[in-house]
C-alpha cells in the first residue's frame, strides 16, 4: 500500500520528481552543456506493482520471469512518459534494461536529461563511470614449478595441502564457478576446456573466444580452476570446476550486462546453466551511492548464486571496504601472507551499507604474492584481496561439491564456521568472534569440506546461523534483511531501497544547476 | 634503472620547468630498440605501489630538438590488485635524434633521465639531468 501510494504520489507530482536530487555530480559538467552531444547514464528504475507474485528465494526460473515482467512495466512506464514529453529516441534513447538491478542504460543528450530526470519511475541517474583500463603490469614472472619444487605457502595455509591429502576425490566436479573480471586466457595450459561460457564485454556479446584483456581475470581464474591435481600447474583450488566467465570491467555497463550475464548465460531462462558462485575482484569505484550493484548482488543471491567479493585494497584504516562489497549478502574476503598474517593493504570493516555498519570482511585467506597463470601460458605472482577471493571462491566450489544441496546462505555459513577463528592481532581464538581485519576467521578448505560432508551425512547439525549481518541493526527495516532469512523475497530487499532515504547532500538537483 | 626526481600525484597531468635538484624518482624508465634500430620502445614504470594498478598509460607525447615529453596518467581502477603501473610506448625515432644517438627524456614534468643508444642498437638509460 505504501509503495501505491508513494508511486500514485509521485505520478501526480512530475515537479516533485524534477525537484528532487536524483542526477550523479559526475554529470554536472555534461547537464549544463548544451551541445547535441549524447552520453550514456545508468538510470535506477522503480516498477508499479504488477499482478505478478514475487518468487521465493532460491527459485531462479521463477526468478527470472518476475525480473523480466517487471523490467518490462517499468520500462513501458520509462516510454509512456517520454513519448510524451516528446523525447523518446528525441534526446533520450532506452539501450538496455537490466531486469536484475532494475535499472537502464540510457543515451541521453543534456536535455534529454533534463526530460528523464522528471520521469516518475526514474530514481536516480548515475553517470556511466569508467573504470579506466589498460593491461595489468605488476607481472613478476616465475618459472613453471611441478610437485618436486617448494609448494606455495597459501597452498597450506588455506588448507588445500591437507585437503589433497584428506579428500583428494574433491576438486569441484560438477560445479559451475562464475567470474566477472578481465576475462580469461582460455589457451593457457592451465585454462584449456574449462571455460565453457564466455561473455565479451568489448563486442557486448557471448562469444566462443575467452580472451584477457589484461591478465588480472587469468590469474584469478588460475587460482580458482587453473591446472589439476597432479603434475605440474598444480595451481588452482578446483582444477575440476569449469567456469562461466565475463570481460565486463570497463565501465558501470559492461559490470551490470556482466552481473546480468552470470544470471542466464545461454539466454534461456528454462535452462539451468548460471554458476553456484560468482568471484569479483572488482570494485565500482567512487559514486553517489551504489544502488544498482546492491539490487544485481540482491538478485545473484535470490538466484541462488553466492556473491563471493574481494574486501578492498585500501586497508590498513578502519572502514575501508569498497564499494559494492559492504553488501549484507557479498561474501567478502580480507587477504592474508605467509602465516596467515593479515596483508597491511587488506581493508579493514566495518562496511558500511545504507548508513549501516556490516560484518565485513566476512574471512580472511591468501592474497599475497599468490602464483597463478597470466597470458602467454606463463605464471606470476601478484598481490591484492583480488587473489583471495577466488581462494575462498574455489573452497566455496569444493563444498558444494561435497554437499550440492546447500544455498548460498548455507555455503556461507559453512565457510564462516568451518574458518580458524582469529582475532584481529592474528592469535587464534577458542570461541569465534567476528572482527574488523580478518571478519570470522582464516580459510580452511579442509575443515569447509568436512563440514559440508558432515551435514550431508547429519554427523553434524546445520549450523545456526549466529553471525550477524550488521554491526548495530538499528532499524526494523533493515534488520528484517536478516531475520526473516533465508524465506526473503526479492522484493524485500526492493523495498529496502526505497524505504531507504536519498542522500540530498550527495545527490544534484537540476533546479540547482539552473 | 632508477632516477631522482620528487613524487607526482598521480594523474595529474602537468608538464613542469626541469627541475635542477634531482630528488625522488617517481618512475622506472626502461628502453629498448628494435632489430633496425629506428623504434625506441619505453617502459615506464610507477615507482609508487598502487592499490589497484591496472590503470597507466601515456597520454601526451611531445619531442622537441633532443627532448622527449611525456605524460602519464593513472586512471581510477577496479581492479582489488596491489601493484605498480606501468606505461609503454614505442616511437619510431626521427633521423635527427638516431643521429645524435641521445634523449633526454622528461615525464609527468621532470627530468627521468637520459637514453643513450648506439649502432649496435644498444640502450642505456643514464641517470643525468637533462642540459
Amino acid at each position: 500500500m505504501l509503495k501505491q501510494t508513494l508511486t500514485l504520489g509521485l505520478a501526480l507530482s512530475p515537479l516533485f520528481a524534477f525537484a528532487s536530487a536524483k542526477v550523479d555530480p559526475a554529470l554536472a559538467t555534461f547537464v549544463r552543456s548544451e551541445s547535441l552531444r549524447t552520453q550514456k547514464v545508468i538510470v535506477l528504475l522503480d516498477a508499479a506493482a504488477g499482478p505478478e507474485v514475487a518468487p521465493r528465494r532460491y527459485d531462479r526460473v521463477r526468478l527470472m520471469s518476475y525480473l523480466r515482467q517487471r523490467a518490462t512495466r517499468a520500462s513501458r512506464q520509462l516510454e509512456t512518459f517520454l513519448s510524451r514529453e516528446g523525447a523518446l529516441n528525441r534526446g533520450v534513447r532506452i539501450r538496455q534494461v537490466f531486469p536484475s538491478s532494475l535499472s537502464a542504460l540510457v543515451e541521453v543528450t543534456p536535455a534529454g536529461l533534463q526530460v528523464l530526470a522528471r520521469a516518475p519511475n526514474v530514481t536516480k541517474i548515475y553517470d556511466n563511470h569508467k573504470m579506466g583500463f589498460e593491461p595489468p603490469r605488476n607481472v613478476r614472472p616465475v618459472s613453471r614449478f611441478t610437485e618436486s619444487e617448494a609448494v606455495p605457502y597459501h597452498f597450506e595455509t588455506s588448507g588445500l595441502n591437507k585437503l589433497i591429502r584428506d579428500f583428494p576425490e574433491y576438486a569441484g566436479q560438477g560445479v559451475v564457478i562464475g567470474q566477472v573480471d578481465t576475462g580469461v586466457d582460455g589457451k593457457h595450459p592451465a585454462l584449456q576446456g574449462k571455460v565453457i561460457a564466455f561473455y565479451d564485454g568489448a563486442l557486448g556479446k557471448r562469444t566462443d573466444q575467452p580472451r584477457d584483456t589484461g591478465s588480472h581475470g587469468t590469474h584469478t581464474a588460475g587460482t580458482m580452476v587453473g591446472g589439476s591435481r597432479t603434475g605440474e600447474n598444480i595451481i588452482g583450488v578446483a582444477p575440476e570446476a569449469k567456469l562461466v566467465a565475463a570481460a565486463a570491467l570497463g565501465s558501470w555497463e559492461e559490470e551490470l550486462k556482466g552481473m546480468e550475464f552470470m544470471l542466464d548465460p545461454d539466454s534461456n531462462p528454462n535452462t539451468a546453466d548460471q554458476p553456484r558462485l560468482v568471484s569479483n575482484s572488482w570494485n565500482s569505484g567512487s559514486a553517489p551511492d551504489q544502488e544498482p550493484f546492491y539490487r544485481a548482488i540482491s538478485t545473484w543471491e535470490a538466484a541462488g548464486i553466492l556473491p563471493v567479493f574481494s574486501a578492498g585494497n585500501s586497508g590498513p584504516g578502519a572502514k575501508t571496504i569498497t564499494p559494492p562489497h559492504e553488501h549484507p549478502e557479498a561474501f567478502a574476503v580480507a587477504a592474508t601472507g605467509e602465516g596467515q598474517k593479515i596483508a597491511s593493504f587488506s581493508s579493514r570493516g566495518p562496511g558500511i551499507f545504507r548508513g549501516q555498519e556490516t560484518e565485513k570482511p566476512d574471512v580472511a585467506a591468501p592474497g599475497v604474492d599468490v602464483i597463478s597463470a597470466v597470458p602467454g601460458g606463463r605464471y606470476s605472482k601478484m598481490s591484492g584481496t583480488s587473489m583471495a577471493a577466488p581462494h575462498v571462491a574455489g573452497a566455496a566450489a569444493l563444498v558444494i561439491q561435497a554437499n550440492p544441496d546447500l544455498n548460498p546462505a548455507q555455503i556461507r555459513m559453512v565457510l564462516i564456521k568451518s574458518s580458524i577463528p582469529m582475532n584481529e592481532t592474528g592469535a587464534r581464538m577458542n570461541r569465534p568472534k567476528w572482527n574488523p581485519v580478518f571478519g570470522h576467521g582464516h580459510l580452511d578448505m579442509a575443515a569447509a569440506v568436512k563440514l559440508a560432508l558432515d551435514i550431508k551425512d547429519g554427523r553434524s547439525p546445520f549450523p545456526r546461523e549466529t553471525n550477524r549481518f550488521f554491526v548495530s541493526p538499528r532499524s526494523l527495516e533493515v534488520e528484517a534483511l536478516r531475520t526473516d532469512f533465508p524465506q526473503r523475497t526479492i522484493d524485500d530487499s526492493w523495498e529496502l531501497v526505497r524505504q531507504s532515504a536519498d542522500a540530498p547532500t550527495a545527490w544534484m538537483s537540476l533546479d540547482a544547476l539552473r | 634503472m632508477m632516477f631522482s626526481q620528487s613524487n607526482l600525484a598521480r594523474g595529474v597531468l602537468a608538464t613542469l620547468a626541469l627541475s635542477a635538484v634531482p630528488a625522488l624518482a617517481a618512475y622506472d624508465v626502461n628502453a629498448s630498440l628494435n632489430k633496425t634500430g629506428a623504434v625506441l620502445a619505453l617502459t615506464l614504470k610507477d615507482q609508487a605501489v598502487s592499490r589497484s594498478s591496472c590503470g597507466a598509460y601515456v597520454s601526451a607525447f611531445r619531442f622537441e630538438g633532443d627532448t622527449l615529453t611525456l605524460d602519464v596518467t593513472a586512471n581510477p581502477c577496479a581492479l582489488d590488485r596491489v601493484g605498480r603501473n606501468r606505461a609503454k610506448i614505442s616511437w619510431q625515432l626521427p633521423t635527427s635524434i638516431r643521429a645524435r644517438q641521445r634523449l633526454c627524456l622528461v615525464v609527468n614534468g621532470e627530468a627521468a633521465g637520459v637514453v643513450q643508444f648506439d649502432v649496435d642498437h644498444a640502450v642505456t638509460v643514464a641517470e643525468e639531468a637533462c642540459r
